[in-house]
């Protein structure tokens, strides 16, 4: 099935873009990934069959290509003053928000693949567990697991600075 | 603090609104917000959708940014390297003409003919290639390739080899050489005038590549394969992991 990238930017494009922005926290970054997804969707565009809609499918190419830029990024040290749009709580200090991402960073590229994204479908984009299988093609119950065993994870991992705020 | 944002189980403590401030459970999903904006969806799941954001001042708030974010979006020129692409798109692929002369009649060498026109235009393409010292396999469409990475079902190969005495290429997969292609000598790199579809069968896909200063016959070509130490003969085997 035939896909015009530009006519599918100009369509799409805010969509990704806002996405990317919400996944790898600041413009400069979103902006080059945006450009990257619809490289990808172009080298990409013979495996989309018409299953789902065009918008299903290019948002699944931009959460995974974010969740693979996060995983590269923890190979490089980040500048932890850049922009932190992402997180954007009014309950936590400064030096939290920038531990905070960096532990989300920590916690998403510690997981595999698939449970990154049931994590980023689940509780970013507040999908139920069995859109999430919908768009992974796994079931609803599977999403769940994965879930579950990410929150196991997440206990396991839960960072000193916390659990003094917590106590 | 943190107890009172927690909003997973009691059991584990660690806040999840924390983690993810802009969590949305229980209401409308961000990619369903963006198929509402793009009347996407089915009718009456639109009008399900509608009628919580009716109710829902932090879901009516969300599509409100996405609306603004369209906006603004809107107002920027498409990326010089989107419209680059585009416009590359709406070229006629060299791969659709190798494959128009693979349908026409022309013998091998009118294929070598439509190779040499294409190499070119393939290199201008800005794919990358890997490969071993005297091959070079190009992925069309991939500019961005390093190595370690996969091949996938759907891609398309094709082989460039140096054309410093060379006469005659054969290619095979990993059981049997499938056709000879004869060569014009030249001081360049040169494409073997064939593109390989990778298939969705096995777990990598296996390229033999046996380059001859002279014409060899199948039987010759297969013993070079086999090991047997031909004089002026050079035998390459590739194996590309594929994607699962």
């Amino acid at each position: 099935m035939g896909i015009d990238v530009e006519a599918a930017y100009r369509q799409y494009g805010d969509m990704v873009l806002g996405r990317c922005r919400s996944i790898l926290g600041n413009d400069a970054d979103a902006r080059e990934a945006t450009q990257e997804v619809f490289l990808k969707l172009f080298r990409y565009r013979e495996r989309f069959r018409g299953d789902s809609s065009l918008s299903t499918f290019i948002f699944r190419i931009t959460t995974n290509h974010c969740l693979n830029q996060i995983r590269s990024r923890r190979r490089r040290p980040e500048d932890p003053t850049e922009d932190l749009t992402f997180i954007r709580t009014t309950t936590v200090s400064l030096m939290d928000r920038v531990e905070i991402r960096q532990l989300v960073d920590q916690l998403l590229a510690g997981q595999d693949e698939r449970t990154r994204e049931c994590v980023v479908y689940h509780y970013m984009d507040g999908m139920t567990h069995k859109e999430v299988g919908s768009i992974l093609g796994i079931s609803g119950a599977a999403v769940r697991k994965r879930i579950a065993k990410f929150r196991r994870s997440v206990a396991d991992q839960e960072p000193e600075w916390l659990k003094s705020s917590a106590s | 603090m943190a107890q009172e944002l927690c909003v997973v189980s009691p059991r584990h403590r660690f806040p999840m609104t924390l983690l993810f401030p802009e969590i949305v459970m229980d209401h409308v999903s961000t990619l369903k917000l963006h198929q509402l904006r793009y009347n996407e969806l089915p009718a009456n799941e639109a009008q399900q959708l509608q009628a919580h954001i009716g109710d829902c001042d932090r879901c009516r708030g969300r599509l409100q940014a996405l609306d603004n974010q369209r906006a603004a979006f809107e107002m920027e020129a498409v990326p010089d390297a989107i419209r680059a692409l585009a416009a590359k798109q709406r070229q006629p692929s060299v791969w659709d003409r190798l494959q128009s002369a693979f349908r026409s009649p022309v013998l091998l060498g009118g294929l070598a003919v439509a190779a040499a026109a294409a190499v070119t235009v393939n290199i201008d393409f800005g794919n990358r290639s890997k490969g071993g010292e005297s091959v070079e396999i190009i992925v069309e469409g991939i500019d961005d390739w390093e190595p370690g990475d996969l091949i996938r079902a759907g891609d398309r190969i094709q082989i460039r080899v140096p054309g410093d005495d060379l006469e005659q290429v054969w290619l095979g997969d990993g059981e049997e050489l499938l056709a000879e292609f004869p060569m014009t000598p030249s001081n360049k790199w040169e494409l073997v005038p064939i593109s390989l579809l990778v298939d969705d069968v096995g777990e990598a896909e296996h390229i033999v590549v046996v380059l001859s200063n002279h014409p060899l016959t199948r039987e010759e070509a297969e013993d070079a394969v086999d090991g047997r130490d031909i004089g002026g003969v050079e035998v390459q085997e590739l194996v590309l992991p594929k994607e699962r």
